[in-house]
């Protein structure tokens, strides 16, 4: 009918045919131009589906009485009896809050120190004390967790201790440092943010080279101090970079990190230090509770996708979000 | 022309890449070559081997060295070793077995491990291989039912094999004779004077040099466990005839140390001490009163012992009985008579070889040659025609690799003859003392009248069903911290307010429960499983008593 009232219109089908047709032509000739691209992006999509993704599956012991010879796949289902096992221990809930209540302590003090630290390294006068501060603050991120631990020791603890050596002539009595929750807590803390600040720092200096000198030029020139310039110029420069790493922050709020943890715990702080993830260790590895620990290890993955998103959603309010 | 720089580019990365895996498969390749060289027409099998890092640096490693060359030439097959380091074999087994990578023979002292294999479903049966395959191991099943019996499991198959032993303590705690002489005190016999003692050696300066620098005893890793018995701090014991869980030697055991640490008389940073490595190095330097240990006799008088009186000329030490403690006095842990200590891989590719192999090192002649070398370069008989390590240059060739014959039962069982005695070279006055020290020791630790602190052997406890097991590993380490927790925090924390505690953990997870489960297994096996009175047989029948 309608072809009949208007023939001097172009068939409006046949032209978006035509149209897709070229778009068709064009992305297959660009897919042709990209192959070599392909083929070398390939080993990466093959690692990344082989040792990120697959295991992924492996996740199914969770439901699963696993054991070694049936296998992941030939292990009978038990539906939910892990997590029930799980939680029916009054000890899991009281894991959970330590593995939280460290992270999010180590996140609110260990995650503006690299910012502050790289603010002021940005305004060290002389190249020579900035280069040499920033080569020294980093050196302890290539330590491995058992060399600190062992540091940590000969400062604080009981008998051997440097600190507690001089407690002794003043007071006549020790301060079991490692013995008490605060203090191991504290200790626990500012080793990782001793550790880590000065790697961290470098990323937050390469953002701020990037910054437009014109616009502390124009500040300076407008009297602006010193700390109004960091106010308005540096720290907005650098608030995209804040936000995303700080999204990919919250993502391990559930996981301590195993080494440090494992290193520094000791019996009697057990009741603050026993984290998920020395907890699968202990149980998984040493116990053989392989179903259990993957039930536990799941629940603290499905936490912390749920905090990624929620951190994102946080950001997105500001225009920040990263998906 | 653009898509033609992109192949290039490409083609030039993939040749990189080539060239380094390359050359990295090319390293496999020699491998390969070489094991194959060595092999023939013997099967080829894999086996576990405790690495307890006492190898010397120029004999090699545990898994090859101058005796693994050896066991490949003389054994009826090909066996490649996989290390496991002894205080962390669980762990190391586990990851093997998660990884499919488990040896076909496993090697474990432990009973939790392996039971943890068997209801994995991981272990072959062994019947039916043994009865068509062995000879050696054969011979010993039909001569010694205790073997098939402690190594038939639950579904009534027989899964572990294993060995006889001689009896002997394997936990002792020794004194410095002579700082108890110098500060005139006596041997203690009740752990109230053991404390005194050990308050005298920390604070009276017992080495003379002036200094405070000597501690009364030692509490951490092995140590920690041996005086656990003196006080029969054994979770579940027998109390006349009923199984129950020893709470008040729980609470005066951590009293005891409580005081020790409040007095400085322990070192306080003993919980650093993991592995009782730091403990062992005041003992040889000369700085540790009392030191309860697990050993065995002619190694600790090889090292520990000839260390001390390297460093210390003077020192003198003797071994005392468990001192009487509220709970009672108390033999120490012996050494399992009827001890099971391999199991056979159900991946295994050759289990026929692997039965060969067991054979192999049942054999006395390879028992032998792997602790004491060749005859002739290494020992020589004595008059009992016993081997005895000979003094010289090929000394430290041998010695360390009695891991490799957990599957060698004692001649004094098979034979009667050459025991733990004969390993002391009476010629050396190092060891005529240390075989003092052993006679010493079995005079007091063999005193039948005093009970086992522990309902049998740890080795032949029952396991409980597994979630049970698993709720209580967990209720147990909570409970086992309150304990520490208590001994280090003064009066802020006392060993009353501990026991409050750890009874609402143990309440909570599933300690009744278990209490239960072990009270019904005890009602009902205790005619028929290996408890401490047959262990007690053994001794009897062993020295005659």
């Amino acid at each position: 009918m309608n072809t009949t009232m208007q023939p001097a219109q172009p068939n409006p089908i046949g032209e978006i045919q035509s149209g897709k047709h070229a778009r068709q032509l064009q992305r297959s000739r660009r897919f042709k131009q990209n192959v070599p691209l392909l083929l070398m992006f390939l080993p990466v999509i093959i690692f990344y589906a082989t040792f990120k993704y697959a295991p992924i599956l492996g996740n199914v012991i969770a439901f699963k009485d696993y054991n070694f010879f049936d296998g992941i796949f030939g292990s009978p289902w038990v539906g939910l009896h892990n997590f029930e096992l799980l939680f029916s221990q009054t000890q899991t809930v009281g894991i959970i809050r330590n593995t939280l209540l460290l992270s999010i302590l180590q996140l609110i003090f260990g995650f503006p120190a690299p910012i502050l630290l790289a603010i002021l390294l940005n305004e060290a006068r002389k190249m020579i004390f900035k280069r040499a501060v920033q080569t020294i603050v980093y050196l302890p991120h290539f330590f491995n967790w058992v060399i600190i631990g062992g540091i940590v020791l000969t400062i604080f603890s009981m008998e051997s201790g440097f600190i507690n050596h001089w407690i002794e002539k003043w007071t006549g009595e020790p301060y079991p440092f490692l013995y008490k929750a605060f203090s191991w807590i504290a200790i626990f803390i500012s080793s990782g943010i001793w550790k880590e600040m000065g790697f961290g720092t470098i990323i937050y200096l390469a953002v701020i080279t990037m910054i437009n000198p014109s616009l502390y030029e124009s500040a300076s020139m407008d009297g602006a101090n010193k700390f109004r310039q960091i106010w308005h110029i540096t720290l907005p420069g650098i608030r995209p970079t804040i936000i995303i790493l700080f999204i990919l922050a919250t993502g391990n709020i559930m996981e301590v990190g195993f080494d440090q943890v494992f290193m520094m715990q000791n019996p009697v702080v057990s009741n603050i230090s026993e984290v998920i993830s020395t907890y699968i260790y202990r149980v998984g590895l040493k116990g053989s509770q392989f179903s259990l620990s993957a039930a536990m290890g799941l629940f603290e993955a499905l936490v912390g996708l749920v905090l990624v998103l929620s951190a994102n959603w946080l950001a997105r309010k500001f225009d920040q979000g990263l998906f | 022309m653009r898509t033609e720089r992109k192949w290039l580019t490409m083609g030039m990365t993939v040749c990189l890449a080539g060239a380094v895996l390359a050359a990295c498969s090319a390293k496999d390749n020699h491998n390969d070559a070489g094991e194959q060289g060595t092999g023939g027409a013997k099967g080829s099998i894999t086996s576990s081997l405790y690495d307890r890092g006492s190898v010397p640096a120029k004999e090699g490693t545990m898994e090859d060295n101058r005796w693994t060359d050896w066991i490949n030439e003389n054994s009826p097959v090909n066996v490649k070793y996989v290390p496991i380091p002894r205080w962390e074999s669980t762990e190391k087994f586990n990851t093997l077995f998660a990884s499919g990578k488990a040896p076909d023979l496993l090697f474990e002292y432990s009973a939790g491990p392996k039971d943890t294999w068997y209801q994995q479903k991981q272990l072959l049966p062994l019947d039916d291989l043994i009865n068509e395959h062995s000879t050696e191991y054969k011979q010993l099943l039909e001569k010694y039912p205790y073997l098939k019996k402690a190594g038939t499991l639950s579904d009534g198959k027989l899964y572990y094999v294993g060995r006889l032993n001689e009896v002997t303590p394997i936990r002792a705690i020794f004194v410095r004779k002579d700082w108890l002489d110098k500060l005139n005190l006596d041997v203690p016999t009740t752990t109230e004077e053991m404390f005194q003692v050990a308050q005298a050696f920390a604070q009276q300066d017992p080495d003379g040099n002036g200094k405070d620098d000597t501690y009364g005893m030692a509490i951490s890793h092995q140590s920690s466990r041996t005086l656990d018995q003196v006080f029969q701090n054994m979770g579940f014991v027998l109390r006349g005839d009923q199984i129950v869980r020893a709470w008040d030697s729980a609470v005066a055991a951590t009293e005891f140390r409580k005081r020790l640490y409040d007095e400085g008389i322990i070192d306080r940073d003993y919980l650093n001490d993991k592995n009782g490595e730091k403990a062992k190095q005041d003992f040889v330097t000369g700085k540790l009163g009392i030191y309860p240990v697990l050993l065995k006799w002619e190694q600790f008088t090889k090292n520990e012992y000839a260390t001390l009186k390297q460093n210390v000329p003077d020192a003198e030490i003797i071994p005392i009985a468990y001192p009487e403690s509220p709970a009672g006095a108390f033999n120490p842990t012996y050494q399992n008579p009827v001890q099971m200590t391999a199991a056979v891989n159900r991946g295994a590719k050759n289990p026929e070889a692997v039965v060969e192999f067991i054979d192999f090192l049942v054999k006395p002649s390879t028992a032998t040659t792997l602790q004491f070398g060749l005859e002739g370069v290494h020992h020589e008989r004595d008059a009992s025609g016993c081997p005895v390590i000979m003094d010289g240059e090929h000394k430290s060739e041998v010695g360390y690799m009695t891991d490799a014959t957990m599957l060698s039962s004692s001649s004094l069982v098979l034979e009667g003859k050459c025991g733990t005695a004969n390993l002391f070279n009476t010629d050396i006055p190092l060891e005529k003392e240390g075989l003092e020290l052993f006679e010493m020791g079995k005079e007091i630790y063999f005193d039948l009248s005093r009970p086992y602190s522990e309902i049998t052997h740890s080795e032949h406890m029952p396991q409980l069903p597994s979630d049970l097991d698993v709720t209580m590993g967990q209720t147990g380490k909570a409970i086992d911290d309150l304990w520490v927790k208590a001994i280090v925090s003064g009066s802020a924390y006392s060993a009353q307010q501990a026991l409050e505690d750890a009874k609402k953990i143990w309440e909570n997870g599933r300690g009744p429960e278990a209490e239960e489960w072990m009270s019904n297994w005890y009602a009902e096996n205790k005619d028929t499983a290996f408890l401490a009175k047959d262990i007690y047989d053994f001794v009897r029948q062993q020295e005659g008593q």
